[in-house]
């Protein structure tokens, strides 16, 4: 079996503790196995911009990097991961609050046009660019939620620990975000059915 | 009915993952209902549901850069060699030799040498501020009743012995006053040096208030000034004294003269005549009536003047009397006259 085979079959925190004593092949296992799933949370979480999640995923990482002893290995890692990446797109809220009261307008045009990348020729883009319009109408909180239930997988149980809340809070979140979003995106209701169809087709 | 309330809003979301609202159980659909308006609404969020969650699979998922990884990677490498580089130094410097961890905790060097110092310092306190040697100090200095009388027959020594002294000069009486003026403070202080050994170390700032008497030598030398002024003021007293010496009898005789009248003021003896008293000593005074003096006692320099003309200048006496009640004397004169 090869390395770096082994090094796939640990747990996040045995390679953490690995990582601690600055072994380079459990940092880059780490890396394997997060990297692709952070950068897609910040990209939905950083209104879709794919230069800010990578600088945003490498800045993440350099925490591991320089401090590999903040994570306590008691804790799960992936749940500790998501916490300090949660915490980076809030700080970027705040500042993005600070720029759109300084100068709204390019503010403004500059989301619109990160959040209109993709064409709107079919229904489903169509229901994807309308979706990502009504999450940057939620707040930061409930839009994190949805995303990493809906978008990363994580169960009910890691997003509590991730946003240091109740399960229960979680979950009536979830339900009143769905709520929502059905409002917004109710007169998509053969969506479902189309995205069955692709998949089957494919 | 029971298990109406075990419900929450994750059973909610699992509610319409898995079933239509027709597929509901009565008491599901009595619980859906207290959060949507009615079926319909119930299915129109069954179908969003099915849409977000199929949603993933119809983003594209976007990967991160080679190069990311690649900066990652050098930099972890970069801290490696840099925390390497760390402990190296740790093992080999001064802080790995005071803590040796392949000895046991007795034999390194920096817990010996911590073990020194915390011994030095509390020899260090206990010796100079501890409270339970200062009291065993104090007791100790605490004379006994014996002790005590001992001290006491000391003291009374010494004033024994400072009297002797004084009265070795008792003949020179302003010598003696001088002489009180230099022992007053040192017999002073020797007191309270006795009452020293008794002394509460808490008041030790008196103790230097008085130390600061004793070394500041410019009090002593004003007493010195003023000693040595005493000294000559007596010995000027004495030699007036004995310049009447031989003429003791005399010299405690006042004349107090109230009334003068001056005849024949322009031959060459002149008569002064005046009343006046003459006291001897503390005896009471005799009055003496209109008394002629013979001019010999007095002089005139001049030998034409008239009555009013003549001024105490023109007079001398020579009646031997105490230098001290000249002045007085001839104000008494002047005020008669």
């Amino acid at each position: 079996m090869a390395v770096k085979d082994i090094y796939k079959e640990l747990s996040d925190e045995e390679l953490m503790d690995l990582v601690k004593k600055s072994d380079s092949n459990a940092f880059s296992a780490i890396y394997d196995r997060y990297a692709k799933m952070t950068l897609n949370f910040f990209y939905k979480m950083l209104w879709k911009d794919r230069e800010k999640s990578e600088d945003f995923v490498q800045d993440l990482f350099m925490k591991i990097v320089n401090k590999p002893e903040l994570y306590n290995s008691s804790r799960p890692f992936k749940t500790w991961l998501f916490s300090v990446a949660n915490n980076m797109c809030k700080n970027e809220y705040r500042k993005a609050e600070v720029r759109v009261s300084a100068a709204p307008e390019i503010f403004a045009s500059a989301i619109t046009k990160s959040s209109n990348t993709g064409d709107k020729k079919i229904d489903k883009d169509a229901f994807i660019g309308e979706l990502d319009e009504a999450l940057k109408e939620m707040d930061q909180v409930k839009r994190s939620t949805f995303i990493m239930r809906f978008k990363q997988g994580l169960s009910i149980k890691e997003i509590s620990e991730v946003l240091e809340c109740s399960q229960g809070t979680v979950k009536s979140r979830i339900f009143y975000t769905i709520k929502h979003l059905n409002k917004k995106l109710g007169h998509f209701k053969n969506i479902a059915c189309l995205t069955l169809l692709l998949n089957t087709l494919i | 009915m029971d298990n109406e309330f075990t419900y929450d809003p994750e059973d909610l979301e699992r509610l319409l993952k898995e079933k239509s609202f027709s597929e509901l159980l009565p008491e599901e659909k009595a619980f859906v209902l207290q959060f949507v308006e009615n079926d319909m609404e119930y299915d129109s969020m069954r179908e969003t549901l099915e849409s977000l969650i199929a949603v993933p699979s119809m983003e594209e998922a976007i990967s991160p850069k080679a190069a990311t990884k690649e900066a990652l990677m050098a930099a972890f490498s970069a801290k490696t060699v840099e925390n390497q580089k760390e402990e190296r130094e740790e093992k080999t410097g001064f802080w790995a030799w005071l803590w040796n961890t392949n000895k046991t905790i007795l034999y390194r060097p920096g817990f010996q040498l911590a073990s020194l110092a915390l011994v030095l310092v509390s020899v260090f306190y206990i010796a100079t501020f501890s409270p339970i040697d200062r009291t065993a100090q104090v007791i100790k200095k605490e004379p006994s009743p014996k002790e005590s009388t001992a001290n006491e027959s000391k003291k009374e020594e010494r004033k024994i012995t400072l009297e002797s002294v004084t009265e070795e000069e008792e003949e020179e009486e302003e010598e003696v006053k001088a002489i009180d003026v230099i022992t007053e403070p040192i017999t002073l202080v020797s007191e309270k040096d006795i009452e020293e050994s008794t002394l509460d170390l808490n008041e030790a700032p008196e103790l230097d208030q008085l130390e600061g008497i004793l070394l500041d030598d410019s009090k002593f030398e004003i007493e010195d000034k003023k000693i040595e002024r005493e000294a000559d003021e007596i010995e000027q007293i004495e030699e007036n004294n004995t310049k009447f010496n031989y003429q003791e009898t005399e010299s405690y005789t006042e004349i107090i003269i109230t009334d003068v009248i001056l005849e024949n003021i322009n031959a060459d003896k002149t008569t002064l005549i005046y009343d006046a008293r003459e006291t001897t000593g503390n005896m009471a005074s005799t009055p003496l009536n209109k008394t002629e003096v013979s001019s010999t006692m007095f002089s005139k320099s001049r030998n034409s003047l008239a009555a009013s003309d003549v001024s105490l200048s023109d007079i001398s006496i020579n009646i031997p009397i105490k230098a001290s009640k000249y002045s007085s004397l001839l104000s008494k004169l002047y005020t008669a006259q």
